[in-house]
Formats: structure tokens, sequence, C-alpha cells
């Protein structure tokens, strides 16, 4: 079915019915038995229903169509952050422990430490719920520094090589024959 | 008035009849299934023939992105209430609410400690939930079943 029964539930926030393709009932027999009674509902397509729950719980039914409240939205970005800052601040912990028994540097700990403890607070900063959705507890790493690359050397040109001559012809003909004048012997030979 | 039908591999097929009320399969002599006083019994590698309980509903779905039953029986929909909680609706009401409701959620990687619970059994519905890491999640793979 590509039908879904939506209505607002005792906690404010959305249900969505999804039919059984194998169910025999209609869509108006599922709501009038799935649906709690004296519940408005409405039925409407699949396409209506977001796919995307990272905000489901900030669902809201509008006279129109699902929207997201941008307060419980914030609100669910501030408990996914102190969720995954809570291993980091502990990790940080250590760190200054550990700087601590050797009389170290602790100012960067610190800071970071206090980067977390202040980390919802960008959550209060966002207009967006793509800003929201971009948040992360983790620190973001610096950019990887651009190492230059060799500057792209032509080719050497080829240099012209010596044509290979045909090799001459065994000095054959009439230039190396051997004349024998009368009277002296002379060899030519070319 | 019982029946007993046995195929029997030196007679072929033997009718008995008496009035416990018992309806009896056998295989040469041996029963493989009967229906006793109202409950299906039978063998298949059990030991001897003994009652069967029924899994009265089941639905396999996918809790993530479009949520959709993949395939069910006697569960007419279920109800997304939000990340990770759900209502199972069963077609036909059961006779009261103490079944077993069992079942498994599962990612499409495999390795996840999720924890899968069941709970607020009523005739018609029961809710399911699941969580990731303590934190409740929508999850690809959540099974139920219905035993009673």
């Amino acid at each position: 079915m590509t039908k879904r029964i939506v209505y607002t539930n005792t906690d404010g926030g959305i249900s969505v019915i999804i039919p059984s393709p194998d169910s025999d009932l209609t869509i108006e027999q599922i709501a009038a038995k799935d649906v709690p009674p004296n519940t408005d509902y409405k039925i409407v397509d699949v396409s209506e229903i977001p796919t995307d729950r990272e905000f489901r719980s900030a669902w809201e039914n509008s006279d129109e169509k699902i929207e997201i409240n941008f307060d419980k939205a914030k609100k669910i970005t501030k408990q996914r952050l102190r969720e995954e800052r809570k291993p980091l601040l502990a990790a940080q912990d250590v760190e200054y422990l550990k700087a601590l028994e050797v009389n170290g540097d602790t100012s960067e700990i610190i800071k970071e430490k206090k980067r977390l403890r202040d980390i919802t607070k960008l959550a209060d900063a966002a207009t967006t719920l793509d800003e929201l959705k971009e948040l992360k507890a983790e620190k973001p790493k610096p950019p990887e520094p651009i190492i230059p690359v060799d500057p792209v050397v032509p080719d050497e040109p080829v240099l012209p090589t010596d044509p290979i001559l045909p090799t001459p012809p065994d000095p054959v003909g009439p230039e190396s024959e051997v004349k024998i004048p009368l009277g002296n012997l002379i060899v030519r030979i070319d | 008035m019982a029946v007993t039908l046995n195929a029997s591999t030196t007679t072929g097929l033997e009718i008995a009849s008496d009035t416990s009320g018992i309806v009896t399969l056998r295989n040469n002599g041996t029963d493989a299934l009967s229906v006793n006083s109202g409950n299906l019994q039978f063998n298949s590698g059990y030991g001897s023939v003994a009652t069967a309980y029924g899994c009265r509903a089941w639905v396999n779905f996918n809790g993530t992105g479009t949520v959709a039953i993949r395939a069910s029986a006697n569960v007419s929909s279920i109800t997304d209430n939000n990340v990770g909680l759900y209502t199972i609706n069963f077609t036909n009401a059961l006779p009261d609410a103490n079944f077993a409701a069992v079942g498994c959620a599962g990612t499409s990687y495999g390795g996840a400690d999720i924890t899968f619970k069941t709970y607020a059994y009523t005739t018609t519905t029961c809710q399911v939930g699941t969580s990731l890491n303590g934190t409740v999640s929508d999850e690809v793979y959540l099974n139920v079943s219905i035993l009673r």
C-alpha cells in the first residue's frame, strides 16, 4: 500500500500507521480499527511522510503536511551532542590527570574541555536544520596542509639520431676491377 | 467418535474408529498427527505427538527511512510512534494479553549492541522498542512473533 494514516498521539507527536501488504483490509478499515478511539486522522500518500528521521521526535502535524518543530529539533541536537561528548570529555579528563602527574601544560586540555562543555550552545545559534545536522562534538580536524607538488618537467626533447645508413654494397663492379697494365702491376682498391 | 487412519507398509490403508473423539493419522502404526480436545498435536521429530502452540501473529518490517512492512501474518498494520517505538496491530484479536511476544532487531551491517524490548500487551496490540547503546534508534530489521 502506498497510503499512510497520520494522527497526533497523546505525547503531542505524530504517529504514522503503516498498513501491512499482506492484510486484506482496506486503508479505511485499518484506520477504523487501529487509530485510537476519538482521534482525528488523515490518510496521506507515503510520499508525504519524511524519510529523514533525524528529527523524528520533532515532527508535528500542520494542516497540510508533517513539519519539523525547529525548537524541538534543537533539543534533539543538544541531546545528541551531549551523548557524543561524553567519551570525549572522559578522554580529556585522562589527559588532564596525565599532564598533572608530570607538571605538564594543561592549557590546551582545559580549552578543549571548555569547548565540549559549550558545544550545545552551537545548537542555539543554528538557524537551519542543515546547520543542526552538521554539528558534531568531535573537534574539527584542521585542514590538511597543501603539499606543493613538483612542477611538471617537460620530457627532454628526443634528439635525432644518426640516420642508419645502408650498408654499402660489397665493392663489386667496374671500379673494383683489378687492372693489370702491361709491364706494371697496379692494384686499385676503392 | 474417533477416527484413526494408518498408512501400513504391508496392508495399505487401515481405518479404525472408537468413541474417544480423537482424530489420528499414523505412519505404519506410529502416531504422526492427531487432533485431541481441540489441540493439534504432531510428532515431526519431537519423539511423540505433542500439542503444537502456534505463532498467532508475526511481522518483519523496516524501521528506517520509509518505514514499511516486508511481510506479516495476522498483522493489519504497524504504527510508527517515534524513533525506535512502534505498535503492532493484530488483524484478529488474541483471546487474552498473556501471549509471549518475542523478536529481535538488526542493522544492515551486523555488529551493533541493539536492545529490543516488547511491552504494553493488549489483545489487539503490542508495543516494541529498539535502542542502540542506550539511545533510542531506528533499525533496518525488526522481527516480532506473537506466541500463544
